[in-house]
């Protein structure tokens, strides 16, 4: 990224979006707890794609081990198709 | 990551870390603005009265919000944003895009306040990070936010694919832009990220 279309090096925004703007009715699951990056990522698309909150349901993340978990994110990127990243 | 030194265009490893109260007091609104070398002529920026503070106050209430910062390898912040997952795409109708609600440079790396940047693209970098947080969280890499009129400014988002969205709103002064789906995964397959 070296020439000037390519490179942005100002400021953006400034301003909340007005309600009207927002997506309604994304609730992070109940009791959710968040200690890791992965936790994160999990509670972000459970909340953003409620429908994966029913398939997911009996799924408390704060009682599961890291391998399910990544087994788990593994399950809900397939199902909305997102490719891992390379440079992760 | 990698960011750009403005000296010899070489290419210098950095992280994007998240943003506490604390970074972006001690560390952003306590240094950006008040370094020796930066004249009160410097205060006609827009964002010269940000308090990132404030902004990560506001944004840590919520999972589907999120600040960040480029940390250099000299342990210095580079930029910043702060931007939300719940955004309507104008665009796509049912679908969701990534906002942008605050993004800076810090000012050192700006090229018409300093004579020599350390760095150059942090807020184009911030912006690829910006997209990518939108792909991995299933919203397709859309990316929204709202830009000064500039032609510089303009001509970067038009160059990367953003199409303005605000011809049916009350003029703001301020031009709504998004980046599409198939732009913003165009922009990952050119980073070799997809």
């Amino acid at each position: 990224m070296k020439n000037s279309t390519e490179l942005f090096d100002g400021f953006i925004g400034g301003n909340q979006p007005s309600k009207e703007n927002l997506r309604e009715g994304l609730f992070a699951p109940e009791g959710l707890t968040v200690s890791s990056g992965l936790d994160k990522r999990l509670a972000k698309l459970l909340t953003l794609h409620p429908e994966l909150q029913i398939r997911f349901r009996n799924n408390n993340l704060t009682s599961l081990a890291t391998e399910t978990k990544e087994a788990l994110l593994q399950d809900i990127n397939d199902i909305l198709g997102i490719s891992p990243l390379r440079n992760e | 990551m990698e960011i750009l030194r403005a000296d010899n265009y070489r290419l210098e490893d950095a992280s994007l870390i998240e943003l506490t109260e604390e970074l972006a007091s001690e560390r952003i609104d306590k240094v950006w603005w008040a370094e020796a070398n930066l004249s009160k002529t410097f205060i006609a920026e827009g964002d010269s009265h940000w308090k990132w503070e404030n902004i990560v106050n506001y944004y840590s209430k919520n999972i589907l919000h999120e600040c960040v910062a480029l940390l250099s390898q000299e342990n210095y912040l580079e930029g910043a944003m702060a931007y939300q997952l719940d955004f309507k795409s104008k665009i796509e109708k049912d679908k969701g895009s990534l906002y942008v609600g605050w993004l800076a440079t810090a000012p050192r790396n700006r090229n018409w306040l300093v004579s020599k940047p350390l760095y150059k693209g942090i807020g184009s970098m911030l912006l690829y990070c910006a997209v990518r947080e939108s792909y991995a969280s299933g919203l397709g890499g859309r990316v929204s936010l709202q830009s000064l009129p500039t032609s510089g400014t303009v001509h970067f988002y038009e160059n990367k694919g953003f199409l303005r969205t605000d011809w049916t709103q009350p003029d703001t002064g301020l031009i709504d832009y998004e980046l599409p789906k198939s732009k913003a995964q165009a922009w990952l397959h050119q980073q070799g990220d997809l």
